[in-house]
């Protein structure tokens, strides 16, 4: 296609071959398999797409990468050449070296390391049950800090529907955010007036 | 059957009515830490799960597949997490109807019947599902790692908040995770069911009209034009 085809695709088309150009294919590879544990490339993805509109808008026309990195164009009659000015460190192209847990053969897996835990002051109500959980051996601390006591609390919250909730035994103001999903995010299913009839069965003893 | 301490804590959630397991952690370890939490369940051979998006993936999903659920703005990256975040589950299993009302547990790849459930006369069917949901609601980054014969629930902090809906039907499941934990879709105002014309690259008033015109003079209806 010639370079400023007059045509709205022109800018499109720039705009695609700015992405290909400016987008290596590694750092590419590396947002296909984003997992939970990969979000340092996200901010360069869309730095780099800004900067891509913002010189396709501006020059419309189809600028030439040259061999040392730069780019050399045509504005208003004029060839120009300019290099890349990042508004981020070239570094964070970089990033950090990680592999998600589920693609690394070498990853711990904590069914093996941790211990579990044990049930305790077990209670039955009569919309449910609750009990303790107590770790059932030496933390492994694997991925994190074991939680030593939890408050299991199980519910038959209507006919259809069961509800089971696992929480730190400790919790108050100052650790409440971090647990526990705040109502006016999204709410939580609540109890009926019955749950009569339920045909469901929770068994933990 | 019954869940237990031995070796360490586990939880079963059966059907009164027929005595089904439909979500167990037998033999599995719960693990409950600040940055990290996991459990796993056991899932039937060759299990039929719908759900955990969004993303791009057969309906069923695979056997052997890891649902990442973390809201993420990549393009259309098959199989991988997209804009939604929805860490809920639907199973169905099969069961052969045999004589003294007795059935038999079986796996998608022995069901003999192409036109299952949609048969004019089902009573004829040699077969009958049950459907049961799972819904955990944690807004963490979540793992699902989906093996041959179990499921790992993988988050990076938040608690446990499960809830089982019964079913038994599709439909019921569906009806009960809507209607107590999502809610129901909003209802759409009239103009968003019709066309939506959209490109990218529109670059001013004066094309945007060109489109508008166009589309009226050859009289295709449009409810909304996309600037972007």
């Amino acid at each position: 296609m010639a370079p400023n085809a007059g045509a709205a695709d022109s800018t499109a088309e720039s705009y695609k071959r700015f992405k290909s150009q400016w987008m290596p294919g590694d750092v590419q590879a590396a947002l296909d398999w984003f997992s939970t544990a990969i979000m340092s490339r996200s901010s360069f993805l869309q730095a780099s797409t800004l900067l891509s509109s913002f010189l396709a808008l501006t020059s419309g026309q189809t600028p030439i990468s040259s061999s040392d990195g730069g780019w050399s164009t045509t504005l208003a009659g004029t060839p120009t050449s300019f290099r890349s000015v990042f508004t981020l460190p070239a570094s964070a192209d970089q990033g950090v070296d990680q592999i998600p847990n589920i693609y690394d053969p070498e990853a711990v897996n904590a069914q093996d390391v941790c211990p579990g835990y044990k049930a305790s002051g077990l209670e039955q109500g009569d919309r449910g049950l609750s009990a303790t959980l107590t770790l059932a051996g030496a933390a492994c601390n694997v991925y994190g800090t074991d939680i030593e006591e939890l408050d299991l609390k199980v519910e038959y919250q209507s006919k259809g529907r069961l509800a089971v909730s696992i929480v730190p035994k400790h919790l108050d103001a100052s650790n409440q955010s971090q647990w526990i999903v705040p109502e006016d995010l999204i709410p939580r299913p609540q109890a009926e007036d019955s749950s009569e009839g339920t045909d469901l069965k929770f068994d933990c003893k | 059957m019954q869940g237990g301490n031995e070796p360490s804590f586990w939880f079963n959630v059966g059907r009164r009515s027929t005595g089904d397991i439909i979500f167990t952690t037998q033999g599995t370890k719960l693990i409950y830490e600040n940055q990290f939490i996991e459990f796993v369940n056991s899932l039937p051979e060759d299990y039929n799960l719908y759900g955990l998006g969004e993303r791009i993936h057969g309906l069923r999903l695979n056997n052997n597949f890891t649902a990442t659920i973390y809201a993420a703005d990549v393009g259309d990256p098959i199989d991988r997490n997209l804009y939604g975040s929805h860490p809920f589950y639907l199973e169905t299993r099969y069961f052969e109807k045999g004589g003294n009302g007795s059935k038999t547990p079986l796996k998608q790849s022995e069901l003999q019947q192409p036109s299952l459930g949609y048969d004019s006369k089902p009573t004829g069917s040699a077969y009958e599902s049950r459907s049961h949901g799972v819904y955990y609601r944690n807004t963490h980054g979540m793992d699902v790692v989906m093996k041959p014969d179990h499921l790992s629930w993988r988050t990076l902090g938040g608690a446990i908040d499960l809830f089982f809906f019964d079913g038994p039907s599709q439909p019921e499941v569906t009806k009960e995770y809507q209607k107590s934990a999502i809610g129901l879709p909003a209802m759409q105002q009239y103009w968003t069911l019709g066309f939506h014309q959209c490109r990218w690259g529109y670059r001013n008033w004066t094309e945007t009209r060109e489109i508008v015109e166009t589309m009226k003079a050859f009289n295709i209806p449009m409810g909304k034009l996309v600037l972007t």
